[in-house]
């Protein structure tokens, strides 16, 4: 490289630290003496284009500048003009370019040989033939299953496909297995998912409580905007309530350690002190909250609570009652207590997974906003509870657009007549065409694809795009692995890169990634993100969206009458300006128009039932994102929402109300506060397991590291997994740093490396494991118990046992 | 030759952040840009990747460093890398 051009792009880097530097300090609050201009366009680098995109990572929902030249990502920049991030990335976001660049990305369809067993190449019309012949062969045997990572229109278009087009429910995203709990507990606490507050919260909140959350690794950019409010002298008190010391405990004020599971009686524990103390907020109870417990036979609304019932139950959990079942101090619980108690402080709730993959998920989400709602710290800046999600389009393509086994878009239900005959019509279809009966939820549709036909297993066929079952789902060997012994299952997988579900596939077809296509995602503020294709894809990969219409169209020719609508016309037409079709289906014709403003525009028609209002494509393309509801004003502005049912902040609240949760379950405006008792787990240690095993990610890596094990940086910091052991538990078992051992449970084992007080450090009697290594996958130990709700799985806790074995590993 | 901007929020002590401004100056690899409150912006400009982790390793344990956030990043390095992996070693064509 010259020493000019060196020199720009060295300039360019500093142009860019200096203005994010602009931005924080020009965000400060009213107390900062400091104005600097914010520098929002993006580093001039000759022969560079930029533009803007989200991160391809998780729901924190950053945005970044691609900077392109010759048809390849060459420089990434924190978004200046994103209020998400600030110009801020983590480590992830600024190497998202070299995910694009792995060697060994996928360019051609595989088939594989029945013979020999290997994948061979074949051309895309061959293989969008053979899908379309096996979907053909017993459509209802058929299983789509998707992802947080779709984009809007991808997801829509796979919805549309199965329930408008097969009428057939069995598509079902892996954020099932992330966030479904909080959609669970979102809708029987207020009649409607998804978070009503936003990460402005972060901005003005003297207290953040992390319940199991490690946002330091997992949501890092969120935690800096923590960590630098900190920096300015600001206070703000984090108190982490987990079952492991992480990074984010080192920079937390109190660290409360707990036995797994037991997060429900610490939430039972604080409204204990709020009622007994006689502090909660009685005004906003009394206005608006119910009280709900259980119905029978259970149901997710359950059944009405009088406030004295719920004062008796609640009663035993005091803080030495709970401190026996959790293992938190009396004194920590009460300082919880207190600190709800105090109307003066603003409180934040964190939650992710460590509260969503649980077999109480829905319980403890319930809980969690319980706490809030009945102590009135809710609805104001800096005082609320907000859930986050893993994936980037976890809210914007499975909860807003309902690709999941039992919805609809726009918060609707295959259940509902009415709802089945809204979609019937926005989608012109004929009556009845929608099937009334939920399709199977994750781990049922991978249990019945690894059943064999004869002893019950219905599906016969899947296909899978932009996720990774092979290595995500629990108890591996039974959900997805006793696939290879079925020879007459038949599984289609859309992928960038070989992994382990690549492995057991039939047809693999090469997918485009990111900014090789156009998309838009939706992160876990109701934020709703858009961006344009930047470079083409390698080879002959392609758009997962294109490859589902393609699907539809030659399912059409075969002459499946569900592809097209009530007038004959193909299910997902698109018309040029001039109203002439265009044949989308052809890859060569698939970007003569933009088919994501297509589907996105005729998605948004979903969004209003629910006061989800998304934004229109073309606003959206002028954003750095928008948060529904998006609703025009008097002056032809579109505004965003930050706080939803709150006077003021969201229009759909009615003049003089406060607060109106007007989706409500009861119909009168108000929130349910739950009573959840604490029960134990379904599996717990024994003597024959006798240890705890906890699972998750890790800052350098993205879940099951299909992109980020093909980044060099990103590899080399974090090459294999490993088992995070006490060093007490350690020293009685025999081993120490980098000694191999054996992790096994009911179900599987697996070897690995033991790290002492390394990236995290587990209590006495418990272990946790990363799960983003292919070679080493923690997925074939864990348990597939579900939250009876939300039917997510609990990779939070089940029983193990670690054996020594006589070798060490390079940690 | 990756390239790469960085605002690093920095300590508000004097004396530490005087110390630490020299210690970074004192590096080549390193150049210093806006100095504003708590934060300092800086390229980093390194021969390869594996320089590149010891840099920022370096840099994270220097005193007055209380985060490192990259904001910007030019690579050279990408399209050449191939971990480990389970479907490119025993299934693929
Ligand atoms: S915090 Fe999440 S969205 Fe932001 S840069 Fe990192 S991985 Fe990307």
């Amino acid at each position: 490289m010259s020493l000019g051009r060196r020199e720009f792009i060295k300039a360019a880097a500093l142009s860019a630290a200096s203005a994010s530097i602009a931005t924080q300090s020009s965000s400060l609050s009213a107390s900062s003496t400091v104005s600097l201009p914010v520098v929002e366009e993006p580093p001039k680098i000759p022969g560079v284009k930029w533009d803007k995109a989200p991160c391809r990572f998780c729901g924190t929902g950053c945005h970044v500048m691609v900077g392109v030249e010759n048809d390849k990502v060459v420089a990434i920049a924190g978004d200046q003009k994103a209020a998400v991030n600030k110009g801020l990335l983590c480590v992830k976001g600024y190497h998202v370019g070299s995910i694009l660049y792995g060697i060994d990305r996928l360019t051609t369809p595989l088939l594989r040989n029945q013979k020999t067993n290997e994948l061979e190449p074949i051309s895309w019309d061959n293989a969008i033939d053979i899908a379309a012949k096996r979907i053909m062969q017993a459509p209802e045997r058929f299983a789509f299953y998707g992802s947080g990572q779709w984009t809007i229109p991808e997801g829509y278009a796979a919805q549309k496909f199965m329930k408008g087009g097969l009428a057939n429910n069995h598509i079902d995203p892996n954020a099932r297995l992330c966030m479904a709990s909080a959609v669970t507990g979102f809708l029987s606490t207020y009649g409607v998912d998804e978070p009503a507050s936003c990460y402005d919260d972060l901005d003005h909140a003297d207290v953040v409580i992390l319940w199991g959350n490690n946002p330091a690794e997992m949501h890092p950019v969120l935690f800096s905007r923590i960590v630098d409010r900190r920096s300015k002298g600001e206070t703000v008190k984090l108190i982490d309530i987990g079952t492991r010391i992480t990074r984010t405990s080192e920079q937390s004020d109190h660290v409360m350690l707990m036995n797994p599971h037991t997060d429900l009686a610490i939430a039972n524990c604080i409204i204990q002190q709020l009622i007994s103390s006689d502090r909660y907020d009685k005004e906003f109870a009394e206005k608006h909250c119910n009280f709900r417990q259980d119905s029978d036979p259970a149901g997710l609304f359950g059944a009405p609570m009088s406030f004295d019932a719920y004062v008796k139950e609640i009663k035993k959990y005091t803080p030495e009652y709970v401190e026996k079942i959790s293992g938190v101090s009396a004194s920590d619980l009460r300082l919880l207590g207190e600190l709800f108690a105090d109307p003066s402080k603003k409180i934040v709730s964190l939650w992710c997974m460590g509260m969503n993959q649980h077999t109480a998920g829905t319980a403890i989400n319930n809980l969690v906003h319980g706490v809030h709602l009945i102590s009135g710290h809710w609805g104001k800046p800096g005082d609320g509870p907000q859930s986050l999600t893993g994936q980037p389009s976890a809210c914007g393509t499975v909860r807003e657009v309902g690709t999941l086994a039992h919805a609809l878009p726009g918060g609707r239900i295959v259940k509902k007549k009415e709802h089945r005959e809204q979609c019937e019509k926005l989608w012109n279809l004929p009556e009845n065409r929608i099937n009334s009966k939920p399709g199977y939820h994750t781990v049922k549709m991978f249990e019945q694809f690894c059943t064999p036909a004869a002893t019950g297993g219905d599906i016969d066929c899947m296909f899978v795009q932009v996720t990774n079952p092979g290595q995500s789902l629990p108890n591996t060997h039974k959900l997805f692995k006793a696939k290879s012994k079925l020879k007459e299952k038949f599984l289609i997988v859309a992928e960038v890169y070989p992994n382990a579900t690549t492995t057991l596939a039939d047809l693999v077809l090469p997918a485009a990634m990111w900014v090789e296509k156009n998309g838009i995602f939706g992160n876990s503020e109701r934020r709703t993100q858009q961006w344009f294709r930047q470079v083409n894809p390698p080879g002959e990969a392609r758009d997962d969206c294109w490859m589902t219409i393609a699907i539809a169209h030659r399912l059409m020719e075969l002459g499946h009458p569900g592809m097209k609508d009530r007038d004959g016309n193909f299910i997902f037409r698109v018309n040029d300006d001039d109203g002439n079709e265009v044949p989308a289906w052809k890859w060569e014709h698939y970007y003569d128009i933009n088919v994501d403003r297509a589907l996105f525009s005729e998605y948004r028609q979903f969004t209003f039932l629910k006061h989800k209002d998304v934004a229109p494509y073309d606003e959206l393309v002028k954003s750095r994102g928008m948060r529904w509801p998006v609703i025009k004003d008097e002056n032809g502005n579109w505004r965003e929402t930050r706080w939803r049912f709150v006077e003021g902040a969201d229009k759909y609240v009615e003049k003089g109300k406060g607060f109106q949760f007007y989706h409500s379950t009861t119909k009168d405006d108000k929130a349910q506060v739950w009573w959840r008792p604490y029960a134990d787990p379904p599996e717990m240690p024994d003597n024959e397991y006798p240890f705890w095993l906890c699972t998750g990610r890790v800052l350098e890596h993205w879940h099951t590291g299909t992109m980020t094990r093909r980044v060099k940086q990103l590899a080399q910091a974090m090459p294999h997994t490993y088992l995070e052991m006490n060093a007490s538990d350690a020293a009685r078992i025999g081993v120490g740093q980098g000694d191999q051992v054996i992790v096994e449970s009911r179900r599987g084992s697996l070897k690995l490396p033991v790290w002492i007080d390394g990236r995290g450090r587990p209590p006495k009697g418990s272990v946790f494991v990363p799960f983003f290594d292919e070679l080493n996958q923690i997925n074939d130990v864990t348990l597939h118990a579900y939250d009876p709700f939300s039917k997510q799985p609990d990779y939070k806790k089940c029983a193990v046992r670690i054996l020594p074995v006589n070798s060490r590993k390079e940690l | 030759m990756p390239v790469s901007g960085l605002n690093i929020t920095i300590t508000d002590k004097p004396h530490i952040t005087s110390k630490l401004l020299e210690n970074i100056s004192r590096d080549p690899s390193f150049e210093i840009g806006l100095h504003e409150g708590n934060h300092l912006a800086v390229v980093l400009e390194t021969n390869d990747a594996q320089q590149d982790k010891h840099k920022h390793r370096w840099l994270s344990q220097l005193p007055g460093v209380i985060h490192i956030d990259v904001v910007f990043i030019y690579f050279d390095e990408h399209g050449e890398y191939l971990s480990d992996s389970i479907g490119t070693c025993e299934n693929m064509a």
